[in-house]
């Protein structure tokens, strides 16, 4: 079993609701984004071509968060997902210059939210001076549920699921579709895939149209 | 790749000055063994070298307690030493220290077992000479083994601490046995030190051009790591506190010492020696401060 995420850059729309859904799930402090959606421009004048792109952690197979962690805060748990236990970290911050991909957060505040409404359902306590990170909604999962991230997503981009079963719709996807994963050449394995980008509005239009007609 | 660009900002000031005393430290310790298992003369240069080396890499732990988000929590960095250059270092230096303290306890205390036993303490200067050069390279090693700054990644910062360390180390030496009695034997043995300064200087001043150079040639993010810089947001650190405070400065002014007659320049031997240790302060810094972290968000698929 090996959990990953598709997402399909055409289907993006830049909305940010997949940053919102996390930061509410996961209640991060301040200045932390586990999940993130960038704007490229692709292109010179006048062939020019602008879309979205959320980055989150890519759960790699081979972290190198894992690698220069010097009190084992962070381990990859029983469904071999990256975590940090912040019991542990120390807040030395090599993990955040070792990953490749910038996707581990300094917690300098703990505290955010002032309201005592429960809002997401992940442990609220995060401790202030330690390092934090995107973890695939693990207390979601763990229900059954996908990330908030995923269903969050108005526009159906993201796609949850296991890698490791040939004949899932993530692997088709990836397979069919030309996905592809950051930095491939440093041999870490993200579990993260992305659809490249076409372009255009009407593409986008008519790919959410077909399958939210397939689905039903 | 497309990629994203950010100055880091977590590892500044106090990782720097922890750098430059634990370079610094294990340089004059390093030196000061040398002097005494090479030279066997002027053997209050090895006590300096010896006692000032651990003391001053004692001084730099602080800094790199300091620095950590949870500072309780500090003695947890040795968890795993084995792919971890924060928990390998935290083993280099505590055994650094540990070893540092029984030869000062030994060769230079009253107790002096040591200096009835010339053997052991030949024993003890090797062995604990290996992890003083462990301490330097481990400075180097571990900005290298971050791998999102670019930078970092590569064995000429290794080199370049290591040369940093052994001259800062050597004005170490030096300042500290200003006050002492020189020329047990017939030569000077600081004026020899302060030529092997000199010479680490240029060597330093070379790695370094060298180093920029490469890295400037590397990946998109070296080359703005090495444009910050030279004409960025660190120009005046890095050409005022490095390159003329730091190496031209001081060589000139010992060049100058070394054509005038020799008396009555102890001041400006001091001010040299001072703008030695600042440059190697300041070269930490800045080598810190211009580390840029890439990060992709999208691969070239066209």
């Amino acid at each position: 079993m090996r959990y990953g995420m598709v997402i399909d850059l055409n289907r993006c729309i830049g909305c940010h609701a997949c940053s919102i859904a996390c930061k509410i799930e996961n209640a991060t402090p301040p200045g932390v984004f586990w999940n993130r959606v960038f704007q490229v421009e692709e292109g010179k004048y006048p062939d020019v071509k602008r879309f979205y792109i959320p980055i989150l952690c890519m759960q790699c197979e081979d972290p190198a968060c894992i690698k220069v962690c010097s009190t084992n805060a962070t381990y990859k748990d029983s469904r071999n997902l990256v975590q940090i236990d912040e019991q542990k970290c120390i807040g030395c911050k090599a993990c955040i210059l070792a990953c490749p991909y910038g996707v581990r957060f300094f917690n300098e505040g703990a505290k955010y939210f002032s309201i005592d409404v429960p809002w997401g359902e992940a442990e609220k306590d995060h401790q202030k001076g330690t390092v934090s990170k995107c973890t695939f909604c693990a207390h979601l999962i763990e229900k059954g549920d996908e990330p908030a991230c995923v269903s969050a997503c108005p526009t159906g981009a993201r796609l949850f699921g296991n890698l490791s079963d040939p004949k899932s719709a993530l692997v088709q996807l990836v397979k069919d579709r030309f996905g592809f994963q950051l930095h491939p050449e440093f041999g870490l394995n993200p579990s993260v895939y992305y659809l490249p980008p076409k372009g255009s509005t009407l593409g986008v239009v008519y790919l959410t149209l077909k399958s939210s007609l397939g689905k039903e | 790749m497309k990629e994203r660009f950010e100055r880091q900002t977590y590892w500044r000031w106090k990782i720097a000055l922890y750098l430059f005393f634990a370079g610094m430290g294990a340089g004059s310790y390093f030196v000061g063994i040398l002097n005494d298992l090479f030279w066997g003369k002027a053997l209050y240069l090895s006590r300096i070298g010896v006692f000032w080396g651990t003391v001053l890499v004692i001084t730099g732990i602080p800094f790199l307690i300091l620095d950590l988000g949870r500072k309780d929590r500090f003695l947890r960095a040795g968890i795993n030493p084995r792919f971890a250059w924060v928990g390998r270092g935290f083993y280099i230096l505590s055994i650094f220290i540990v070893l540092g303290v029984i030869h000062i306890g030994f060769w230079i205390w009253p107790f002096q077992i040591l200096e009835v036993d010339r053997l052991l303490r030949i024993v003890l200067s090797i062995i604990n000479g290996v992890f003083a050069m462990a301490v330097m390279v481990y400075t180097g090693l571990l900005l290298k083994s971050m791998r999102s700054v670019h930078f970092w990644d590569t064995p000429l910062i290794v080199i370049l601490f290591v040369i940093s360390a052994l001259s800062t180390g050597i004005i170490c030496l030096v300042f500290f046995s200003m006050n002492h009695p020189i020329g047990e034997g017939n030569s000077n043995p600081l004026d020899f030190l302060l030529k092997t300064d000199s010479v680490l200087i240029i060597l330093e001043t070379l790695i370094l051009a060298f180093y920029l150079v490469n890295m400037a040639n590397a990946t998109e993010a070296s080359k703005k790591s090495v444009a910050s810089l030279i004409h960025g947001e660190l120009k005046l650190l890095f050409w005022g506190g490095v390159i003329v405070c730091g190496l031209v400065l001081p060589f000139l002014l010992k060049a100058f010492e070394g054509f005038s007659s020799r008396s009555g320049l102890a001041g400006l031997t001091l001010i040299s020696n001072v703008m030695v240790l600042i440059g190697g302060l300041f070269l930490r810094y800045s080598i810190l401060a211009a580390g840029v972290q890439a990060t992709p968000l999208m691969r070239n698929y066209r």
